[in-house]
């Protein structure tokens, strides 16, 4: 090994490369002595990029898995990197989670580190997922994972060329009662199916903002830098609440509404119905602030209608699905201690259907767990770039037909719309230097 | 968020250009709705670019020409190309014109660009994948600035066409680092668009060079063995053997990955054949790929993993027995059930779960051959496998290895069948119940009935025969008998519950009344009522107001039918734990109408403090609905009484909170 040359304990050189601020942006990977092999025998290397909230819930779950060690995180902002120092320094006992603000430099020196958890804002899921396959990493990032139909094709296309692992967290995919209504619908116990039905966040609104906050003074560089944060982005004045959350609702930012929790169930659905390879081909527009009740259908007849569900006539919890067939019908969402169903001998089964799914699949009832198992066995993971995309594709469809305000139609295998004007909205260009 | 679809500032430039630019309006919109395409709304769009507005004007007009803008746009986007701050939004509205003038622009602006404005714009080329500029981005192949070098290659990979291929490989040979990797990536892009059009040979051509890279990094090696073994018109097979064979693991990882995009029984047999000659990591890898080929039933894959299933590494072992339910070979049912008995636990538990989810009769028939074997470390395991494999004809078995005693065994076997079992099982069950001397084997039988008069479309008529057999029981298993009874619900079950109550022994007389107090169905609160009102038994009268209140917070109860029932009950109750059950309901009430129950026991020493706590919480309940109308004079009556009487600080001053002002009175007591 390289270190053994140098005189460099790996550990040593990579503190001394975290602090080196100008350090070049490529490091061979031999030099770590790893070069993106994860034998089964082997532990994970994990790094983090943006890891926030949402993502200090991830890397704790993650960090449970006893073959994993998370080493650095990288964000624009100081005090989140901070916070995951000390979290991840107190879960080990030691002081040795690196840190780094560039990506770019991040992702060239860390050659140890085999996967990254991705959790910034959704506007860098799916450039920073592009940017770490690139580099060799194998990617689990949050969602919603593509902000344009065109981004979650760079996602698709990378992850095969570089083949890497990559999941995205629809991590109900990986639960019993989403698992256990996703399988009865597949073994035909729901009859032949017809409308499927998915939550979209009960606030905000698919209409996105252009406006700007009133500008502030923009903080040193090295508390937050301000122009990776924004990242491919465009560019737009300092303001410290969208750094806390407050991007939500700007169209440079967010999916609206039906990303917010679209991502989740369009996904859930998808799956369910066996489109996960494809996305809906018509789209109709409705006449609200939000999308709620728009009905969009797949190439197979089955309609995926969107529901906010104010009155709790679906299920009751977010994230909800409910699957209609002509013999029964399932519903689901958070919190549910059994799937409602039309007739309670369905959930007789009920534990037989999730463990046999288990053994059919080798899909963990556990997220993370499933990420890590396919970074091993180089499998697909339950939610993978494919899934992704396509269910992604329907989201971003669907809040195109929300901003054009008419009906659209769209061919999965083309990925185009009937419609010159939605087809320019597939693709954004992005702020250089900045490019997938 | 602003939904407004014209904010102020927008407002103010509008009527601006309303002036200049009569007659047409310019809407800028600062909310997502996307207007139609309209040659005024474009003019106006490029007046802004064209006028001294600010830079967020000028960047959402750029935003909006990227839906609307035509070849009317083009000049005016392409003239902020070179403005260090608009160059980007100057794109952003360019790149979606579809017009080719816009490639002739984005080509012109090559030559006076550097830094961030060059690199973005050679994005955009990549983007629109102008063949056109293929000489002016093979020259940025040599650019001292790397992310120069790595949008060119991009879009070189994009465009893939010869001539971009043949730059990118030119300047392949000698590179190192990121440089290399960003050629790397242009030419794997190259090659995929090469694939996409037929190309096979050449995309093939580009992997075999990649694959030949020296030094390269592990996903550009990955890669290009995946791409290679895909493209290659004739001879992938023979590539996927040679690298399934490779030392190096990322070849070899490479090749198992692809493997998984191949279908087809000739993968399948190579994947077999490298298997045995594989380290234990490497096998790990061609199992779960093994197991995730879908190929059931295949004998010749079951032949491969079940000698590894049984002797080697343990981790391979685990791989294996882990994949043979996907394989779902018959021949593999006897060698889990071997293997349930292994040393190591790792392997016994991964078995079992393989066995729970192998395919196949023959593989109940081997549990249920193991279940009458008569091993109780077997039997037990057998019964854990007939609910997990949901075996519905072991039921008959289970009877009667349940029948044969009161040990784990009998008592597991008897749980099953009230999971798997029907109304065919009762007769069997009752007799158990009946004759069953011990108590916790009464207690699975109670629950196995329960479990089975539950079930959907249970038949009434076996209901009955529950009823039937309550006479002649002996006092517990009657006791037993109501319970189920209670669990089944229905109005015969209710009549023989309600007939049990005067049973001469008092444990099937009480268990009647309780079983009454916890009806499923609001049926059984009269039956209460009347039995309270009836009792000279002070306990029974306590428990069957009990249960009658407890009636009350049935969610189909509404607040008047709850009020009558409390009014019910207040001319029954007389001691007081019977108050404090009144009290209890009638607060829940949550109306001011409920205080004619309440107020009188606020003058009752032995219920007082329960009767303020419902009077506040009424009071509470009704500010919260309301928080400006007059308090009803009844409530505002009680609330002083409370304040008068109450010695619990809290509920006073929380009574005071709630009265108007004038009307607080000093505290209490």
């Amino acid at each position: 090994m390289k270190q053994k040359k140098t005189g460099l304990s790996r550990r040593s050189f990579l503190r001394q490369t975290a602090v080196m601020a100008a350090a070049p942006y490529f490091v061979p990977a031999a030099a770590l002595g790893r070069d993106g092999r994860v034998v089964p025998s082997e532990r994970i290397v994990l790094g983090g990029i943006g890891v926030g909230n949402r993502g200090s819930f991830d890397l704790r779950w993650m960090m449970q898995e006893p073959d994993v060690q998370f080493v650095a995180d990288c964000d624009a902002n100081r005090s989140r990197r901070l916070a995951v120092k000390k979290m991840v320094d107190e879960r080990y006992g030691n002081t040795d989670c690196a840190l780094y603000s560039d990506m770019r430099q991040f992702l060239a020196e860390r050659t140890d580190i085999d996967a990254l958890l991705i959790t910034t804002g959704d506007r860098w899921h799916a450039p920073a997922s592009v940017m770490a396959m690139r580099a060799g990493k194998d990617v689990y990032s949050e969602k919603p994972s593509s902000m344009t139909i065109a981004e979650g094709r760079a996602v698709v296309e990378t992850a095969r060329r570089c083949r890497r692992i990559y999941q995205t967290g629809t991590q109900r995919l990986s639960e019993g009662n989403f698992t256990f209504a996703n399988e009865i619908l597949r073994l035909g116990r729901l009859g032949k199916i017809h409308t499927v039905r998915a939550h979209i966040a009960p606030w905000d609104s698919a209409e996105l903002s252009h406006n700007w906050l009133a500008a502030e003074p923009e903080p040193a560089k090295e508390e937050m830098d301000w122009d990776e944060w924004l990242g491919p982005c465009p560019w737009r004045p300092y303001n410290a609440a969208y750094t806390r959350g407050a991007w939500r609702g700007y169209y440079d930012f967010h999916t609206s509404c039906i990303g917010e929790w679209g991502a989740h169930t369009f996904a859930q659905c998808q799956v369910a119905i066996g489109a996960a390879d494809t996305s809906a081909v018509e789209y109709g527009y409705v006449n609200n602030d939000s999308g709620d009740h728009m009905v969009t259908r797949f190439a197979n007849g089955i309609e995926m209608v969107l529901e906010r569900d104010m009155e709790s006539r679906y299920w009751h919890g977010s994230c909800g699905v409910r699957y209609e067939g002509d013999e029964g019908w399932v519903a689901v969402a958070d919190g549910y201690s059994k799937p409602e169903v039309s007739a309670p001998a369905l959930l007789a089964e009920f534990k037989k259907i999730v463990a046999d799914y288990t053994a059919r699949t080798g899909c963990a009832m556990s997220h993370v767990r499933n990420f890590f198992d396919c970074v091993r066995s180089r499998r697909l993971t339950v939610s993978n770039p494919v899934m992704m995309h396509r269910s992604m594709s329907t989201v971003h469809a669907a809040n195109i037909c929300m901003w054009l305000k008419r009906d659209l139609r769209y061919d999965p295998v083309k990925e185009e719309f009937d419609d010159a004007q939605a087809n320019r909205l597939r693709t954004r260009a992005m702020r250089e230097p900045w490019g997938i | 968020m602003c939904k407004s679809t014209v904010n102020a500032r927008y407002f103010n430039y509008a009527c601006l250009l309303i002036v200049i630019l009569a007659p047409g309006a310019a809407r800028m919109s600062s909310a997502q709705t996307i207007p139609p395409a309209s040659a005024e709304l474009e003019k106006n769009l490029i007046a802004v670019l064209q006028s001294q507005a600010s830079y967020e004007d000028k960047a959402a007009a750029c935003r909006q020409l990227a839906s609307i803008g035509s070849s009317d746009a083009i000049e005016v986007l392409a003239a902020l190309l070179g403005d260090e701050k608009l160059s980007h939004m100057a794109r952003y509205g360019l790149e979606t014109i579809p017009d080719a003038a816009v490639d002739d622009r984005l080509r012109e602006a090559l030559k006076g660009l550097q830094g961030g404005p060059l690199i973005g714009v050679i994005g955009s080329i990549g983007v629109r994948r102008d063949a056109g500029a293929v000489d002016d981005l093979a020259a940025r192949l040599k650019h001292e600035d790397l992310a120069v070098v790595q949008a060119a290659a991009r879009a070189l990979g994009n465009i893939a066409n010869a001539p971009a291929i043949q730059a990118l490989q030119g300047e392949l040979a000698g590179s190192t680092g990121a440089r290399q990797l960003a050629l790397c990536e242009g030419l794997f892009r190259g090659a995929e668009g090469l694939t996409a059009d037929g190309r096979r040979r050449q995309a093939a051509g580009i992997y075999e060079q990649l694959l030949n890279l020296a030094a390269a990094p592990h996903q550009v090696r990955g890669g290009a063995v995946r791409g290679a073994i895909l493209t290659r018109p004739r001879g992938g097979m023979a590539l996927l053997r040679e690298y399934l064979a490779s030392e190096d693991y990322i070849l070899f990882s490479a090749a198992v990955q692809t493997a998984q995009e191949m279908p087809g029984g000739r993968v399948t047999d190579a994947l077999l054949a490298a298997l045995d000659k594989l380290p234990a990591d490497n096998q790990i890898l061609v199992i779960q790929a093994l197991g995730l080929r879908g190929e059931r039933r295949s004998a010749a894959v079951a032949a491969s993993l079940l000698p590894l299933a049984r002797k080697g590494p343990q981790s391979v072992r685990v791989a294996a027995i882990e994949a043979l339910p996907q394989v779902d070979d018959p021949a593999a049912a006897p060698v889990l059930i071997e293997l349930l008995d292994d040393s190591d636990q790792a392997i016994s538990r991964a078995a079992l779960r393989s066995l729970g989810a192998l395919g196949g009769p023959q593989t109940d028939g081997h549990i249920l051959a193991m279940l009458k074997a008569g091993q109780s470390d077997r039997q037990l395991t057998a019964i854990e496998l007939i609910g997990r494999r949901r075996i519905e004809q072991g039921v008959p078995v289970l009877l009667e290895v349940a029948g044969g005693g009161e040990g784990p065994v009998g008592l597991a076997a008897i749980k099953m069948v009230g999971e798997l079992g029907g109304p065919g099982q009762l007769p069997a069950l009752l007799d158990m119940l009946v004759r069953s001397q011990d108590s916790k084997k009464l207690g699975v039988v109670e629950q196995a009935l329960k479990d089975i008069c539950q079930k959907e479309n249970f038949p009434p008529a076996d209901g009955r025969k529950l009823i039937d057999r309550l006479a002649p029981a002996p006092p517990a298993a009657k006791c037993a008998l109501l319970r189920v009874l209670g669990a089944w619900g229905g109005p015969d079950a209710l009549g023989a519950v309600r007939a049990a109550v005067d049973d001469s022994a008092e444990q099937v007389h009480t268990t009647a009344i309780r079983v009454l107090s916890t009806w499923k169905t609001i049926d059984a609160a009269d039956v209460l009522r009347d039995l309270a009102a009836a009792s000279e038994n002070d306990n029974d009268r306590t428990l069957c107001l009990r249960g009658y209140l407890n009636f009350t917070g049935y969610p189909e109860v509404n607040g008047e039918k709850r009020l009558a029932m409390c009014r019910q009950a207040a001319g029954l109750v007389r001691r007081a734990e019977e108050k404090r059950l009144l009290l209890a309901a009638a607060g829940r009430i949550q109306s001011p109408a409920a205080l004619e129950l309440i107020a009188p026991y606020l003058d009752d020493a032995e219920v007082r403090a329960e009767a303020a706590v419902a009077v506040v919480t009424i009071g509470e309940q009704f500010r919260k609905k309301s928080a400006t109308a007059p308090l009803p004079a009844e409530l505002t009556g009680a609330l002083e009484k409370v304040v008068q009487l109450s010695d619990n600080a809290d509920l006073t001053r929380r009574a005071r909170q709630l009265l108007p002002k004038e009307q607080a009175k000093p505290e209490g007591r």
